[in-house]
């Protein structure tokens, strides 16, 4: 009864009740689009490192992310053989080069190619390449960035860092969360367009025999080449992602967002519930009059709190997907993953409980003798 | 038996120079199984009489002993259970739930005071009333009268050992408060229950086993 005295009179103010429903769905959507864009940021911020099939990647020291990476000699991918655990070694060369398409224009493209052993989960050239009937030279670019480079599906003649090539395929999965787009090509070819020295790779990726540890394996390399970095793949992963999450501030700002979505929400659903609450005291003080105790007062106040929540968290929830799916024309890479929902769910619940907790001070501070006041 | 004894209670109201004694050392004891009124002018302490005998304030001295727990030296959360357990009330202004029917304000009653057979409490009390066929309207489909005899369902429904009723004639008619006054009556034949009523209503006074008149914070009359 104490359930149903909570929701009647929830009801009972229904002007209120809509006013709070549409601000907690704004709150619960703010949260829910928030950690989707900050969890597809990560994702995309490391994408590139999480595709290569490599256990372990050696890049120029200091270098905070994939993206940044700058030229280290070639034979340590030789000399790394020598290292017990190692298995393989392989090249990659990635950077920034201007690519210029036939009308004129010029843009800036990250350009990427490793040998067809570590292309793992990367787009497969060269099969692209034979399916578009291309012998020469060629790049593949994400689907997302054809319209800013042009490329309408048909095989198209493009300079890359001053040398001739083709757009000859787009591919999905590889969006730019920069606005400069990432282009793929095979790794002879990007040597060439970045203009790498003979002796030169941009890193070298390593996968360790079965068996090994590959931290055990990294130590091994980092003793044994001390002017490059060795990290695991997830490392890179993780530092790629903090890196542009936090040094760069982009991931921050979303954090941020998702943190004000949060309190907004906590402030609209105690305001709200407060407010009926305050509405109600007369008859707060008459259950306490009667002998309730705090926790029945509590649990009336909760129970509002809860329903409010999930009301407006679905509403909020519900409108997720259609604005994920319509803004995907503008923000790419956003994804909302399926756990976001029951994840975005337990955070509204904490946020009801402490809404709860703040407007149910009114209740349990009500003085029952008030009850002879008429 | 149970009882109810009130020793030496004082009680004054504000600070310092604003301090305003409502209570002055009152000593009373009240029987089960008679109709007890207490009356006098307002502003005399009947209110406060009632507040601190139900255990909803505490008296700045004295002790209010019911069936042998002293009242007084109890926390405000053991008050609140002695108040659930031991007082039904009934309210001048009904106070009654808005949102529920006459039935879920009975239920939600015996739920705060974690009775059982809730339904069958609610319908014998609904009956004991003559409101057994209203159950389901809610308070706005009430007359006045029939909403005050709610809440006089609702005070009896767990059995309490004491009824304090604070002026329940004063918001009806002649009828009605005839009605409401002779339901009282009746429910303080129990020879288990202690029913007092606080009310200057002079058709009240008639039906009264006993009345005692404060005045100016003090018992300056108690009539069998």
């Amino acid at each position: 009864m104490k359930a149903t005295l909570a929701v009647r009179n929830l009801l009972r103010s229904r002007g209120r009740l809509w006013v709070s429903l549409f601000g907690i769905g704004f709150a619960t959507f703010l949260m829910c689009v928030q950690g989707s864009l900050l969890y597809s940021f990560t994702l995309t911020a490391s994408r590139v490192v999480d595709s290569v099939h490599a256990d372990l990647w050696m890049i120029a020291k200091g270098t905070p992310t994939f993206d940044y990476v700058t030229s280290i000699p070639e034979r340590y991918s030789r000399y790394a053989l020598g290292v017990e655990g190692v298995l393989d070694s392989g090249l990659g060369a990635s950077g920034w080069a201007p690519i210029q398409r036939p009308n004129g224009d010029r843009t800036l493209v990250m350009i990427i190619g490793v040998e067809e052993q570590y292309k793992g989960a990367l787009p497969p050239t060269k099969e692209l390449a034979g399916s578009a009937g291309l012998s020469d030279s060629g790049i593949v670019l994400d689907e997302t960035d054809a319209v800013q480079l042009g490329f309408d599906g048909r095989l198209q003649p493009a300079q890359v860092g001053f040398r001739r090539s083709y757009l000859f395929a787009a591919t999905t999965g590889f969006a730019s969360f920069i606005g400069t787009p990432l282009v793929f090509s095979d790794y002879t070819d990007v040597r060439r367009y970045l203009r790498l020295e003979r002796t030169d790779a941009s890193f070298v990726l390593l996968n360790v025999r079965p068996g090994y540890d590959p931290r055990v394996v990294r130590d091994a390399l980092r003793a044994r080449f001390t002017d490059v970095d060795v990290w695991t793949q997830s490392e890179l992963s993780t530092r790629s992602r903090l890196f542009w999450l936090i040094q760069t501030g982009a991931g921050a700002a979303l954090l941020l967002a998702g943190i004000l979505g949060f309190g907004i929400g906590l402030v609209l659903i105690a305001q709200t519930i407060y407010s009926i609450t305050a509405e109600n005291v007369e008859e707060y003080a008459t259950m306490k009059a009667m002998g309730a105790s705090n926790f029945d007062v509590h649990f009336v106040v909760l129970v509002q709190s809860l329903v409010c929540g999930i009301v407006g968290g679905t509403l909020g929830l519900l409108l997720v997907e259609p604005y994920a799916r319509a803004s995907r024309s503008i923000v790419t890479w956003l994804a909302v993953p399926y756990w976001m929902y029951p994840f975005v769910g337990l955070v509204l619940l904490i946020l009801c409980i402490l809404a709860s907790l703040i407007a149910a001070r009114p209740a349990i501070n009500v003085d029952p003798g008030r009850v002879f006041r008429a | 038996m149970h009882s109810v004894e009130m020793r030496d209670i004082t009680l004054g109201y504000g600070r310092g120079v604003e301090a305003r004694p409502v209570l002055k050392r009152i000593s009373l004891n009240l029987l089960p199984g008679k109709f007890t009124v207490i009356s006098g002018p307002s502003g005399s302490g009947k209110t406060s009489l009632i507040s601190v005998l139900g255990g909803m304030i505490a008296p700045d001295s004295g002790d209010v002993i019911v069936d042998g727990i002293n009242v007084t030296r109890l926390s405000e959360g053991q008050r609140s259970t002695f108040r659930r357990e031991k007082i039904g009330y009934i309210f001048q202004s009904f106070r009654l739930m808005a949102a529920l029917s006459a039935e879920e304000n009975i239920v939600l009653s015996l739920e705060l005071r974690k009775a059982d057979r809730r339904q069958e409490r609610c319908r014998a009390a609904l009956e004991i009333v003559g409101l057994a066929e209203k159950g389901r309207l809610k308070p706005h489909q009430m007359s006045h009268g029939e909403k005050q005899r709610v809440a006089v369902a609702r005070a009896i429904a767990h059995a309490p050992a004491i009824v304090l009723a604070d002026e329940p004639t004063a918001s009806l008619d002649a009828v009605n408060g005839m009605q409401v006054t002779n339901l009282l009556s009746e429910i303080s034949c129990d020879p288990h229950r202690t029913v007092a009523i606080v009310t200057h209503d002079p058709r009240v006074i008639p039906l009264a086993q006993r009345v005692i008149t404060l005045e100016d914070g003090r018992i300056v009359g108690d009539s069998p």
